[in-house]
């Protein structure tokens, strides 16, 4: 069951400069902290001149599905499902 | 048959994949994404779970839940398959400088005048997607010496095939395959060709030019003679195109023409783009509609031709009956007549290059702040402009 939230969240993120990689590790939403455990994709586009990236993540069975504006480095939650129907 | 330098790469259920990528809960599940989740929607990619149960693309939702009450279904996300065309592409930019896209899954390769062994090449492609995209995500690659025969091999093994046609082995690949597997042979072909005694691939190949040319009535039988032999005949480039079109089913059926202006104002965006990209404009235009009780379409001319999506979608609105009897399931816009856009006919009164120029603006604009900033104004009620990826396309 995919539920939309599109609204803003805190994020906690990680670079690491050794591998070059950047990840939410942890999200804290519905007064929760969810610990991030996968990142199933990361993707991004332009809306525009606006850089978006998109962060596909797994925390405690949950499916969120982020967004990191580069204009502003604000992070919303877009969606969030649970895998089943 | 000359040896193999052609190479067709095709993702697995292709939208399917990349959702289960990105949600890993939904690996091992049967999920499809359909171009709406309401029972009438049709489903454009199914994952191999699903495909097992017998689901596949064209599905109706009502039936895919019919047959499997727990299957996920998704709607597409299509900037998330745009990013890994682009990513796929990427990846196989490393092997061959000559790579063209057919559709947002499917990529030519050509490798003539680059060196190394292909099927070794394509197991090091395999591997480079799974570790820089991920190993859910799998692609089926064909050999051939043409690109019939590459995009024929990569449809034979599924899902995370590798197959090559050469001199050594077209024969027993021909003799098994049914006409009907061929690409670009319907059902009506088939038939056709059995009804001339050509059972099956092998008796196809050693059908004479003359038989082939009488049963095709046209060039197409002496092109297949030759594509079946190896030789490239699909090579055209993309200059020679004579028209473009771009297609939209709609999610809820629309009784009238307003409803109908945002999805034409977007079908004509799609084409005018590509005339944008291709420097070419086109001196007609086609509008056709599908209805719940029939079709109906009108085709328009533009003398000075049109150059750009606005141009487009200013002619095909006009194309518009004044009253839609009946409700309309699908828009169908065809541009031909295409030629390169080397000068512009302006009016008597220069009106024509004054909307040329506001149209360009209005296009950066829309380049720098997003689609959809800057829209006609019969369309300013409208508050969504529907985005979607069309078959064969890639963008």
């Amino acid at each position: 069951m995919t539920e939309e939230i599109n609204s803003p969240v805190s994020v906690i993120m990680d670079f690491n400069h050794h591998q070059r990689k950047l990840r939410p590790i942890q999200i804290q939403w519905n007064n929760r902290d969810w610990r991030v455990e996968t990142v199933g994709l990361h993707h991004q586009y332009y809306c525009g001149r606006k850089l978006v990236h998109i962060f596909s993540v797994i925390s405690n069975g949950m499916f969120f599905k982020l967004e990191l504006d580069t204009q502003n480095l604000f992070w919303r939650l877009l969606e969030v499902a649970d895998g089943s129907v | 048959m000359d040896p193999s330098r052609q190479m067709h790469v095709d993702v697995n259920s292709c939208f399917a994949s990349i959702e289960q990528l990105s949600n890993p809960l939904l690996q091992g599940k049967p999920v499809a994404v359909a171009a709406y989740k309401s029972e009438r929607g049709v489903i454009l990619a199914a994952s191999r779970e699903a495909k097992k149960l017998g689901i596949g693309t064209g599905t109706r939702v009502s039936e895919a839940r019919k047959i499997c009450s727990n299957i996920v279904v998704l709607e597409p996300d299509t900037q998330k398959y745009r990013f890994i065309h682009r990513q796929l592409k990427k990846v196989l930019v490393r092997y061959s400088p000559q790579v063209v896209a057919k559709s947002i899954d499917e990529f030519a390769v050509n490798f003539k005048g680059v060196e190394g062994n292909l099927i070794s090449t394509a197991k090091e492609i395999k591997k480079e997607i799974a570790d820089k995209i991920g190993p859910w995500l799998t692609v089926s690659i064909g050999i051939g010496s043409n690109r019939f025969l590459a995009k024929t091999a990569s449809n034979m093994q599924k899902p995370d095939g590798l197959v090559e046609i050469n001199s050594d082995n077209f024969e027993n690949i021909y003799k098994k395959l049914d006409l009907i597997k061929l690409n670009g042979i319907n059902w009506r072909t088939a038939l056709r060709l059995q009804l001339a005694g050509i059972e099956n691939t092998w008796d196809f190949y050693l059908a004479s030019r003359q038989k082939l040319k009488s049963i095709f009535c046209s060039v197409l039988g002496e092109y297949w003679y030759w594509r079946l032999r190896g030789v490239e005949m699909d090579g055209k480039k993309e200059g020679s195109k004579k028209s473009y079109s771009n297609i939209y089913s709609l999610k809820k059926r629309a009784k009238s023409k307003t409803e109908l202006l945002p999805v034409i104002y977007q079908l004509s965006l799609k084409s005018g783009n590509k005339l944008r990209r291709k420097k070419r404009m086109a001196t007609g235009v086609a509008l056709w509609l599908l209805l719940n009780n029939g079709s109906w379409h009108k085709v328009g001319r533009v003398k000075s031709g049109m150059v750009n999506g606005w141009e487009i979608y200013r002619e095909a609105i006009k194309l518009l009956p004044r009253e839609i009897k009946g409700e309309v399931r699908r828009v169908v816009i065809y541009i031909f007549d295409l030629k390169p856009a080397l000068w512009i006919q302006d009016d008597l009164f220069g009106k024509r290059s004054k909307f040329i120029k506001l149209t360009k603006t209005a296009d950066l604009i829309n380049d720098k702040f997003g689609a959809g900033t800057i829209v006609p104004g019969t369309l300013i009620e409208q508050n969504k402009i529907p985005d979607f990826i069309g078959f064969g396309q890639t963008r």
